[in-house]
């Protein structure tokens, strides 16, 4: 494990941004752009789950106009993520935090997809079931950002 | 002469002015491999500040000026687990540290170990910040020399 | 303003915070999380405004039920921030990245006084309109790009490229607002 984190480390992308004062900031802020996408993206369709925010729409109007929003930032911010992360996979490998983000990243994205916009599509779908749903999903993603934020304190 | 004055103003500016609290940055980025200094003197401020505590050191220069360096070390929180806090190192202890200093060749260092008076010595900075691989970094295996500089 | 900047400097908390070994990385940590609130609301809103997102949903229901989420995380936003800046004052002071990040804010409630005062006036003739007026549409683009870089300078603080301590160029330090020390 060590030695393809070592391997990663050495690829040119994380050279280079390595070497440059200049990118690894440039690129880590237009993460946080991605961030505030998704966070907004995710928030308003978990909202709903809960019976709250844009309750007027229905959960799967919602969830379809939130969609390309949530699919593009999380486009962003793998496209960003996977050169940060190139550029110090070492220190990610010793890094707590790192590993807590990317478990917590790989469950919402299977729960995203696989549970909770399938829920989000079934008008049957119980009221308590569309809330559970919607809180897991707002904890979940929660703890892939705040677990992000914590790499570097860590 | 001139030089050394300059150098004094310098360090003088770096203590009066805000702290260098500089957020993540590679090793690379910043310091430069080629430039190991060794600094040895009395610890004279402490910034435990994130994401990179500062050790600021009163080293003697070889012409027998002291000049006053900036150690960057890891996070407060990496030198924690590895016992090294706010209260165990007082003002005025006695350290050995070698690093590698800045490309802008001001007086800042990034540390890599801190030898104390009694033979203690620890790893003072963060794995895997792409510093070169010294053996100052316990978890980390030393990498052939060859490889090392062929990427570059 | 400066002289305010180093009175803080001097108290005894503004230093224990910065040094802090979780209060600090708390309140920061805090401060970045809730852009997702603030700014991930505010996006929506002002996507439907520009006509990209929501199209079915009237923007009044919108602004109506999403906007106090996004004025709740703003609040978080000012709390934080200001501990922040307690932590570091003169330094965050003398900061191009705060010093622009402050016109970027005051740019932004400009727009959404704007918004609120003027441009929603006659809202009752767009307010189902997939794609709203163009007014309404420049309104939520400049709101975006403002928060963008709100954004964006925000992180930038942290990195010292230009600060007073590395001589920068004399605009930076015109603009930075950098004095050099009497004693030199």
């Amino acid at each position: 494990m060590f030695e393809t984190f070592d391997t990663l480390e050495q690829t040119w992308i994380g050279q280079t941004i390595r070497e440059s004062l200049w990118l690894f900031p440039g690129i880590e802020a237009v993460h946080l752009l991605g961030l505030a996408i998704l966070g907004g993206s995710v928030l308003v369709v978990d909202l709903r789950l809960l019976g709250a925010g844009l309750t007027r729409a229905t959960v799967p109007a919602v969830l379809a106009s939130a969609r390309p929003w949530f699919l593009g930032s999380l486009a962003l911010m793998f496209a960003t993520g996977i050169p940060l992360f190139l550029s110090e996979a070492i220190k990610c490998y010793y890094n707590t935090s790192f590993w807590v983000k990317m478990g917590a990243l790989a469950i919402g994205i299977v729960f995203t997809f696989g549970v909770r916009n399938r829920v989000a599509m079934r008008r049957d779908a119980p009221r308590w079931a569309t809330a559970l749903v919607g809180a897991i999903s707002l904890m979940v993603w929660f703890t892939v950002a705040a677990a992000g934020r914590w790499i570097g304190f860590s | 002469m001139k030089r050394t004055l300059s150098t004094l103003a310098a360090a003088a500016t770096l203590m009066l002015c805000a702290p260098a609290s500089q957020a993540h940055h590679a090793f690379g980025a910043e310091f430069d491999p080629n430039r190991p200094v060794l600094l040895r003197g009395p610890v004279v401020k402490i910034e435990w500040t994130n994401p990179h505590a500062w050790f600021h050191v009163e080293n003697t220069e070889e012409d027998g000026t002291k000049v006053v360096w900036m150690v960057e070390a890891g996070t407060p929180n990496t030198l924690l687990r590895r016992g090294i806090h706010r209260n165990s190192v007082p003002i005025g202890t006695q350290v050995v540290i070698d690093g590698y200093q800045s490309k802008d060749l001001s007086m800042r260092a990034n540390g890599r170990n801190m030898t104390f008076a009694n033979g203690q010595s620890l790893f003072m900075g963060s794995s895997g910040t792409g510093a070169p691989r010294d053996g100052a970094d316990p978890t980390e295996p030393p990498r052939p020399q060859a490889e090392d500089t062929g990427g570059e | 303003m400066r002289s305010f900047a180093e009175w803080l400097d001097t108290h005894a908390w503004s230093t224990a915070l910065h040094e802090s070994l979780w209060m600090y990385p708390l309140i920061e940590s805090t401060h970045v999380l809730t852009v997702m609130l603030f700014v991930g609301m505010l996006a929506m809103v002002d996507l439907r405004l520009v006509g990209l997102a929501f199209r079915n949903v009237a923007v009044s229901h919108l602004t109506g039920r999403l906007l106090p989420w996004s004025v709740a995380g703003f609040v978080i936003m000012i709390a934080t921030g200001v501990l922040l800046f307690y932590a570091i004052p003169v330094r965050t002071y003398e900061s191009v990245w705060f010093r622009v990040k402050v016109v970027l804010l005051i740019a932004g409630g400009i727009n959404a006084w704007w918004f609120h005062r003027r441009v929603q006036r006659d809202r009752t003739f767009w307010d189902t309109s997939p794609k709203p007026p163009i007014a309404v549409r420049v309104v939520g683009g400049v709101s975006l790009a403002i928060w963008a870089g709100v954004i964006v300078c925000g992180r930038m603080i942290a990195y010292n490229w230009f600060d007073c301590d590395r001589d920068p160029s004399p605009f930076v330090a015109w603009m930075a607002g950098c004095v050099v020390e009497a004693s030199m």
